[in-house]
């Protein structure tokens, strides 16, 4: 066919043959779903007896027999029964994200006085509408606003740490929009800016 | 005196003689043992046919995660499918199949996804700009693929990429050499004009 | 066991091992935003967290930095960008702070440091302050750096500020009116200097905030001709 001689197609080939990096763990993971697999399914009789001894490149099945045990060793121990300490955080940051704004909040998790301030937005064609920023770690469905009939406008209480935040809202889940009120606050990181929300002491 | 009947002795494959690592042979013996539940022979396909199916998956989904994951999925398939894998078929597109099924997939799920819009574009960091011309190149042609339809895509990728023969795409693909040509060409064509008339456009 | 939920479990297992007194709400949220990553990203992204923490250096703000690249949508390639870049201003602002500082202290010394405000700065507002918490006079500062002054200028500011014994109350509000006063067009260094002298002259209250009748003050912007149009998508 014309198409195998033809120049651009094989530089657009050449382009995309070589192989991707391939990180051990990932090829580790497929093993350990098999053999989650294989304790589920009870094939009788099944069973090799046999062994193979050498087998050309299967060098690497001593190495991916071995990460296959580890991971499934890692498995058991990192099984999500996490202990919950107490409040001493001592690597870890203290602002954690606030799941569940409301009265409770009056103090984050460090016992540090909140101050409740009120976020506003017009936006009557939204359906729904919810804010995100560094206090609750970017979650659009930490902070959901509610909507007054009356004025059609959007409206919730956050409760904050005394300091500089940034926020934005997000519309519909799908619009990224900064509080047209309140300053920018660059982005250099994402190229995506949000506003800016100095706090005061309670 | 009635004939002996000949028995068959069932003799185990000379050990002291392997076969050539990456042949066929090699590739048979590994599947017939996976087949019947030795885990290191199916790891060993694992190592053989990974990279070349992520290689796949990353042309046709452009998202390393989703690439991965169909990657992933698609040898636990095979895991699951491996006894009712009947040896006429030859494994390489039978694996393709199944990893072309998973593709379809997770594409499809993709465009369910809802985008994040924004008001305006999203400026480039400086930091990333790239000045490498054989990056710049790839990445043209990343975009040119992700606008072919899915199976003009999947065909021209298992052609020339990945080098499958037109009887192995058919089986890979389930549709008839004809038709598989058709598309091969159509994607070459495609190809060719968006890649010939942005080529020496810079994109700044 | 699908191949995500390993992920989520192999994230929790790398941040048992790097935050262990962690409490579980946190490593959940970590975990789950990190399981959402690609493997190559991922994996890096966990030897940021490793790096940071053998550092000293808070690994929460890191995981929110990843949240908030994933929010955004951003490639994955940014998202390991962003989250070594805040590991460096974190560790920039610890060495000017001190070691000492907790975790909201480093966090708005590295926002600081991104709004343009230098090391020097840093260490003259925590040597002015002694003992008491720096995050709020280091809010104020990067929102005054923002906003247009100069940083040596807004730095000689926060520190008087901070010397006269105010205190967080009073210098958020110092900034949070230099910042109403930009929004309504005045130069941000006009501004500062004018309600700094309100502030020494004992003038009652820097802030300017409105009470809207439905609940908290909100802080907007007080100038009516607040010309700034939200832009709306065609």
């Amino acid at each position: 066919m014309h198409d195998e001689t033809d120049e651009t197609i094989v530089r657009i080939a050449a382009a995309l043959r070589p192989l991707p990096d391939v990180d051990p763990a990932e090829k580790a993971r497929v093993l350990v779903a098999v053999a989650a697999e294989r304790e589920r399914s009870r094939v009788a009789g099944i069973r090799a007896a046999r062994r193979w001894r050498r087998v050309g490149a299967l060098g690497a099945l001593a190495a991916a027999g071995l990460v296959a045990a580890v991971w499934l060793r890692g498995r058991d121990v990192a099984a999500p029964t996490v202990a919950a300490t107490s409040a001493t955080t001592t690597a870890v940051g203290s602002t954690a994200p606030s799941s569940g704004v409301g009265a409770r909040l009056a103090r984050d998790d460090e016992g540090m006085k909140l101050k409740t301030v009120q976020l506003v937005l017009r936006a009557p064609a939204a359906r729904t509408v919810s804010v995100v920023g560094d206090f609750n770690g970017w979650d659009a469905h930490a902070n959901t606003m509610t909507r007054d009939p009356a004025s059609g406008l959007w409206s919730h209480n956050v409760a904050l740490r005394p300091g500089r935040h940034v926020y934005a809202f997000v519309v519909d889940d799908r619009v990224w929009l900064r509080d047209p009120r309140s300053p920018e606050a660059t982005d250099e990181d994402f190229g995506r800016p949000g506003s800016v929300l100095l706090v005061g002491q309670p | 005196m009635p004939r002996p009947r000949s028995l068959q002795l069932i003799r185990p494959a000379p050990l002291t003689d392997p076969p050539e690592p990456g042949s066929a042979a090699e590739r048979s013996l590994l599947v017939r043992a996976a087949q019947q539940g030795d885990v290191r022979a199916f790891a060993a396909l694992v190592d053989a046919y990974y990279a070349r199916c992520l290689r796949f998956a990353l042309h046709m989904l452009s998202n390393r995660g989703d690439a991965e994951e169909a990657v992933q999925d698609t040898f636990v398939r095979v895991y699951r499918a491996l006894p009712g894998y009947e040896e006429r078929e030859s494994f390489e597109p039978w694996l393709f199949r199944i990893l072309a099924n998973r593709c379809r997939s997770a594409g499809a799920r993709e465009r369910r996804r809802s985008e994040l819009v924004e008001f305006g574009d999203v400026p480039d960091l400086p930091s990333e700009r790239r000045h490498d011309d054989a990056i710049a190149w790839r990445e043209e042609i990343g975009r040119a693929l992700a606008t072919l339809p899915v199976e003009q895509r999947e065909a021209f990728l298992m052609r020339h990429v990945e080098d499958l023969t037109y009887d192995d795409m058919a089986i890979a693909t389930g549709a008839g050499i004809s038709a598989l040509k058709m598309r091969v060409k159509r994607a070459c064509d495609a190809l060719k004009q968006l890649l010939t008339e942005d080529h020496g456009a810079r994109r700044d | 066991m699908s191949a995500r939920s390993l992920q989520l479990v192999v994230a929790i297992g790398a941040l048992l091992a790097y935050a262990p007194t962690a409490p579980a709400q946190q490593v959940a949220y970590a975990a789950s935003a990190l399981s959402e990553l690609d493997s190559v990203t991922q994996a890096a992204v966990v030897r940021e967290l490793g790096r940071a923490r053998t550092r000293g250096l808070p690994v929460q703000p890191l995981v929110a930095k990843v949240r908030e690249g994933q929010i955004k949508r951003a490639a994955p390639e940014r998202i390991r960008h962003a989250v070594a870049a805040l590991t460096t201003r974190l560790d920039s602002a610890r060495s000017a702070l001190g070691a000492a500082s907790n975790a909201a202290e480093l966090v708005a010394g590295a926002d600081a440091i991104a709004a343009g405000v230098n090391q020097a700065a840093l260490h003259a507002v925590r040597a002015a302050s002694g003992e008491r918490d720096v995050s709020a006079p280091l809010g104020a500062l990067a929102q005054l750096v923002a906003s247009g002054v100069p940083v040596r200028r807004a730095t000689q500011m926060i520190v008087e500020l901070v010397k006269r014994d105010a205190g967080p109350r009073e210098i958020l509000a110092f900034g949070i009116a230099v910042e109403s006063d930009v929004g309504a067009g005045v130069p941000a260094e006009e501004s500062a200097l004018f309600r700094l002298r309100a502030i020494e002259s004992g003038a009652a209250g820097g802030a300017t905030t409105l009470s809207t009748g439905i609940g908290d003050p909100v802080t907007i912007p007080t100038s009516p001709g607040d010309a700034r149009r939200p832009r709306r998508k065609p």
